[in-house]
């Protein structure tokens, strides 16, 4: 039987089994990762002396996190990195991971689509509009989709398996 | 193995066959609806960017409209905005037309300066420079472009194309203030002068930028933008970016008889 996430699927059904090992051990190292680098952008986004990065005519993170569009809608872009990194450890503690509830699962495709999204409009800010890369901002982008590929190939085994 | 158990087993292992290919036609619409969706709208997400920032770029600068005190330029190449017979207080603003914070210190309080410009109560003096002169291009170059045009413009000009320049910054490190479009806001704002174009092509007025920076930072001591001197006293940043706190200081100033 498909483990589709369906209602009469979960009913009076058993939790599903984890994910494999390497699946949370790299979530976990990605998320951690993207955490801590969105922990430093935020401190120096309200202190810019913090902010350690080399520059080149194309590598200069100074001038990416103050620019116009290190902010959305007023909200630093660095926080909503915070948000999303926070909110995706939740989507992966070991309760989340075992429980049947549809959501989760479906929180954890959606969180890193919006995620993928993010970094095709910052990255596009940063080659069309600003020709400047930034770093640490580069190892956010890179743990995101690393992530997005992480959900979407268990995604792909889970709905695979059969029984 | 009876005839019986043998079809069973046959109707088993298409049945398991069945499930399988219901499974792999499962994965299929996922990375379909997945990767399809994301990319889809990433496209959208890219193109969005690449028209607001052609628009930014294309944009068409307006004429300034409402009241604004009489504006004269000064042999140094600064702009003067009065009423006639007031001479002080005396407001001046040191900007460059590259510098982010100069573009929020306008947006907060430029109406404010000319408002208080317009009520008599002060006589500002414009003095745009070359702040970012050390700095790699494209920023240098955008600086230096961008004050040599603004000396171009026609002293009755100056606050529409001041406003113009300020509205199409570039963001900080991208290319922009090119002499085409430095021209044409010129003509959007009602630059008629057949020697305007010239003069912004061909850097016309590189010497008089020069030594209005070498006038800003050697003998004003200004080492950043924006900076704004009430009657030669430097203000903090606190009461010239505070349009309350900036009108405070001018009618203290002015009250005060200095």
């Amino acid at each position: 039987m498909t483990q589709e996430m369906t209602a009469e699927g979960r009913a009076g059904t058993a939790s599903p089994p984890m994910p494999p090992a390497w699946f949370q051990v790299a979530a976990w190292l990605l998320t951690l990762g993207g955490f801590g680098i969105s922990v430093y952008l935020t401190i120096s986004h309200y202190d810019e002396g913090a902010l350690v990065c080399s520059a080149t005519s194309t590598i200069d993170c100074h001038a990416v996190t103050t620019s116009k569009y290190s902010s959305l809608l007023g909200i630093p872009m660095p926080l909503l990195g915070l948000a999303f990194f926070v909110g995706f450890a939740a989507l992966l503690t070991p309760w989340a991971l075992r429980a049947t509830w549809p959501p989760l699962r479906w929180g954890r495709v959606a969180a890193v689509s919006v995620g993928v999204l993010f970094v095709v409009y910052l990255v596009t800010v940063e080659l069309v509009i600003l020709h400047k890369i930034c770093l640490w901002c580069t190892g956010v982008h890179v743990a995101t989709v690393l992530l997005f590929l992480l959900v979407l190939a268990d995604e792909f085994r889970r709905i695979g398996q059969v029984d | 193995m009876s005839k019986a158990a043998r079809e069973r087993s046959a109707r088993e292992r298409l049945a398991a066959e069945r499930k399988r290919q219901a499974a792999r036609d499962k994965q299929r619409r996922l990375l379909a609806i997945v990767l399809g969706s994301v990319v889809a709208v990433a496209l959208i997400v890219v193109a969005t960017v690449l028209v607001v920032d052609q628009k930014s770029k294309n944009g068409r600068a307006e004429p300034h409209t409402g009241a604004l005190a009489p504006l004269s330029r000064q042999d140094d190449g600064s702009i003067v905005m009065a009423k006639a017979g007031v001479t002080k207080p005396e407001l001046e603003i040191f900007e460059d037309f590259q510098c982010p914070i100069c573009k929020q210190f306008e947006a907060a309080t430029g109406k404010t300066v000319e408002e208080l410009a317009v009520q008599g109560k002060v006589k500002v003096v414009y003095r745009p420079f070359h702040l970012f002169g050390q700095q790699k291009d494209p920023v240098r170059i955008n600086s230096l472009r961008s004050a040599e045009a603004a000396l171009c413009v026609p002293a009755d000009k100056w606050i529409s194309y001041h406003d113009a320049l300020f509205k199409f910054q570039p963001a900080e490190g991208s290319e922009g203030f090119s002499p085409d479009d430095l021209v044409k806001w010129g003509k959007d704002v009602g630059v008629t002068d057949a020697n305007f174009e010239k003069c912004v092509r061909d850097e016309q007025k590189k010497s008089t930028v020069d030594a209005m920076t070498n006038y800003a930072l050697q003998q004003r001591g200004v080492d950043g933008t924006p900076t704004v001197f009430l009657n030669g006293q430097k203000l903090d940043q606190s009461q010239f970016m505070n349009p309350a706190g900036l009108r405070a200081a001018v009618e203290a100033a002015g009250a005060s008889g200095k």
